[in-house]
């Protein structure tokens, strides 16, 4: 049986075991009669319970037989579980203790027929929610907005289903903050956008620039604002296409690391970025894919290490240059290099005997190193250098077989969840003492289970 | 040589929770329970001294505590401990930390070891008071909030850096035997292997009651404490804003509030 894929052993070992947490793993993949067995198991206390109505992994089919429940606190901690479903919130919308409606109107899957059953009227944690929920319809906003408070107008701004009427309403009686937010939603009329556009205060501007559902002609504008931070704002807009970039020498440093960070940059606006007296801008320039060799080449030789390390990790970085990196003086650069998974073979063979503890992770986690090495460092000193090992696609059953037992609970939890974890892993780790790595092994094994059955 | 360490099953209680019907502590249904953090430094100092003088010497784990308490034991076994004791009767609930410490006097002189060592304080309660009065009652001498420690088994002294206030340590030197509570990042508390949590399953351990330390019902419980708890309770909540916004909101919002205040 131990390295089986069968659903009905696999069931057996647990009813024998009585493991909650493998139970709870098992009961969406089995049939009525052996759910019935596990959840004697599950429910076996009134602990249990209350862990499982409030836990985000536990299955629908567990949290839909909790609901059932008149338990108050159960019912307290599933109208708060993000992982309950419309139906199941609507079941729990019956009866409902205040303290129940207040996490209902807050819950991002509570359907709009409840939330507009909810009744708000005097509550201001329940407005406050409502107004903030991304379900809430227009219609409840705007009744909401009639008597909104300034924290309730707050939410109903920066709420999705907020029409261009109701965010005129906002703008007419709103402070800066308020009109900021205006400026910033997707549905903001063209009035007010231009009103913020020509708006005193920065604050306004500045969310206006961030806005990207804006025009290029008003993004382009904005980007010559006088006040930095508007056109940073301006220049990280995803709207923003990169024919409209080429200003290096903008004085302000907060405006130019925005402009490296942008994945568009051609190759002259890279050229020009590339001597910045930034390190950051250096940084995100020696990432910069469209980087030519000689950029690459000059940063590469960079006083500072982030800037050479950035060099190492960019995927058009020539062999050359990684040859020279993967020799740096500092470790954290080398383990950049060693990190590549397109790594030349004669360059990854060098990092192989590296000590340093960056480098040996990065080398662990590289799909190019030698099946003795990852042995090897299965086995290192170090637990999270160990984890390394578990992630590689070619690691060689042995070092998994080692690694089920480390002594590191959170290296155990990976190798449970991870597609490389063999089958005989997922048994053993049926018996592990961490309740997050018995589940996450029995899951795995039945989703195995029922892949080949 | 002979360490013995005194250890505790703390709760850690989850968001919301029930006070007990009694009113004197929180329901356990909405609490998880684990070993204390500071005791797991406790074992792992004591582990270290026993593998730098060459893995010879035995070391002693102890709880007051119900069944439950029982798997902390098995996990400081799995760790390395050689044997444990845990000491409970239904007498016991309601001890504080006095009685508690009256208990473990019991067992110190039960087991005669070299040293004790125990957590600074219990996360749950945070009295820190049981390690010390464990000291007093036997009359050993004693080190509270040691960050450092200087101990070879069999020497007649030991060396300790005790953290003070305001970022101060003190070197102190106390005669052996003693007890010593241990302050959280005096050493890395390893893991148990998985190996060692099975071989922990064969590993010795007692359960005995009060009455076995020659101790009656009077001395233990609510009976033998000189504090009693009355009431557990969530204090009202006074005046308070979460203060929302962007940083700058936040900014605005905190200089008018501070302005309110001062009267500006």
């Amino acid at each position: 049986m131990a390295a089986s894929l069968d659903l009905t052993s696999l069931t057996e070992f647990v009813v024998e075991q009585g493991d909650p947490y493998v139970a709870l793993a098992l009961h969406p993949f089995v049939d009525e009669g052996v759910q019935a067995k596990l959840e004697g198991i599950i429910f076996a206390r009134k602990r249990l319970k209350l862990t499982f109505a409030a836990a985000p992994y536990t299955p629908k089919t567990i949290l839909a037989l909790l609901v059932e429940e008149k338990d108050e606190q159960l019912r307290l901690r599933l109208s708060k579980n993000p992982a309950v479903a419309p139906p199941l919130l609507a079941k729990l919308f019956e009866n409902a203790s205040p303290a129940v409606i207040k996490n209902l109107a807050a819950h991002r899957n509570t359907p709009v027929e409840i939330l507009e059953r909810i009744d708000w009227q005097g509550n201001e944690v329940i407005r406050a929610a409502l107004c903030g929920n991304s379900n809430a319809p227009l219609a409840l906003l705007k009744q909401l907005m009639q008597s909104g408070t300034s924290v309730e107008k707050k939410g109903i701004v920066s709420n999705p289903n907020s029409d261009h009427t109701l965010l005129s309403e906002l703008w007419d009686g709103g402070d800066k903050f308020i009109q900021g937010e205006v400026a910033a939603h997707k549905a903001c009329p063209p009035e007010l956008r231009e009103a913020a556009l020509q708006h005193p205060e920065v604050l306004v501007r500045r969310k206006l620039a961030s806005n990207e559902s804006l025009a290029t002609d008003c993004l382009l504008l904005l980007m010559k604002d006088e006040d930095a931070l508007v056109r940073s704002a301006a220049i990280g807009n995803a709207g923003l296409e990169d024919d409209h970039l080429g200003n290096a020498d903008d004085p302000s440093i907060r405006v130019r690391r925005t402009e490296a960070k942008r994945e568009d940059l051609s190759a002259q606006f890279i050229e020009s970025l590339a001597d910045d007296e930034d390190h950051w801008v250096r940084r995100w320039v020696a990432r910069q894919p469209a980087a030519s060799d000689a950029v690459m080449q000059k940063l590469a030789q960079d006083e500072v290490m982030e800037v050479r390390r950035a060099v190492g990790r960019n995927p058009s970085c020539p062999d050359f240059i990684l040859e020279r990196l993967a020799k740096d003086e500092d470790p954290w650069v080398r383990a950049g290099v060693a990190l590549r998974e397109d790594l030349a073979r004669h360059i990854l063979v060098g990092l192989e005997s590296d000590e340093d503890i960056d480098v040996k992770s990065a080398v662990g986690r590289n799909p190019g190193t030698d099946e003795s090495v990852l042995l090897t460092i299965a086995e290192h000193e170090n637990r999270d250098v160990r984890r390394s090992v578990i992630v590689n696609p070619h690691v060689p059953d042995a070092a998994l077989i080692k690694l089920q037992d480390d002594p590191y609970p959170l290296n155990r939890a990976i190798l449970s969840g991870h597609p490389n974890c063999l089958t005989g892993n997922l048994w053993f780790l049926l018996k592990d003492p961490e309740p997050q790595v018995r589940y996450t092994a029995g899951k795995a094994l039945a989703v195995r289970c029922l892949g080949t059955a | 040589m002979k360490i013995l360490v005194a250890i505790k099953q703390v709760a850690n209680l989850d968001d919301e929770f029930e006070i007990r019907e009694d009113g004197k502590d929180v329901d356990p249904d909405f609490c998880d329970f684990e070993i204390n953090e500071w005791d797991d430094y406790s074992l792992e100092t004591a582990l270290q001294i026993r593998e730098n003088n060459g893995d010879e010497g035995e070391i002693v784990v102890v709880t007051v505590g119900p069944d439950d308490a029982e798997d902390e034991l098995r996990k400081c076994l799995g760790k390395g401990a050689d044997r444990a004791i845990r000491v409970w009767d239904d007498a016991i609930e309601g001890s504080d930390q006095v009685a508690i410490a009256r208990i473990l006097t019991k067992v110190v002189e039960q087991e005669a070891p070299d040293m004790v060592f125990m957590g600074v304080q219990a996360s749950d309660n945070a009295y820190a008071q049981t390690g010390i009065s464990v000291a007093k009652q036997l009359g050993w001498p004693h080190a509270a909030v040691v960050s450092s420690l200087d101990y070879t088994p069999g020497a007649s002294t030991a060396t300790a850096n005790r953290e003070l206030e305001g970022g101060l340590e003190e070197t102190i030197t106390v005669n052996c035997p003693a007890v010593l509570t241990i302050q959280l990042g005096i050493n890395e508390p390893r893991y148990a292997s998985l190996r060692g949590i099975k071989q922990a399953a064969a590993k010795p351990l007692d359960e005995i009651s009060h009455g076995d330390l020659g101790l009656s019902d009077d001395e233990v419980g609510e009976a033998g404490s000189v504090s009693r708890v009355r009431k557990v309770f969530v204090p009202v909540k006074d005046q308070a804003e979460l203060i929302e916004g962007t940083p700058a909101e936040q900014a605005a919002r905190l200089a008018e509030i501070l302005k309110e205040l001062s009267g500006a």
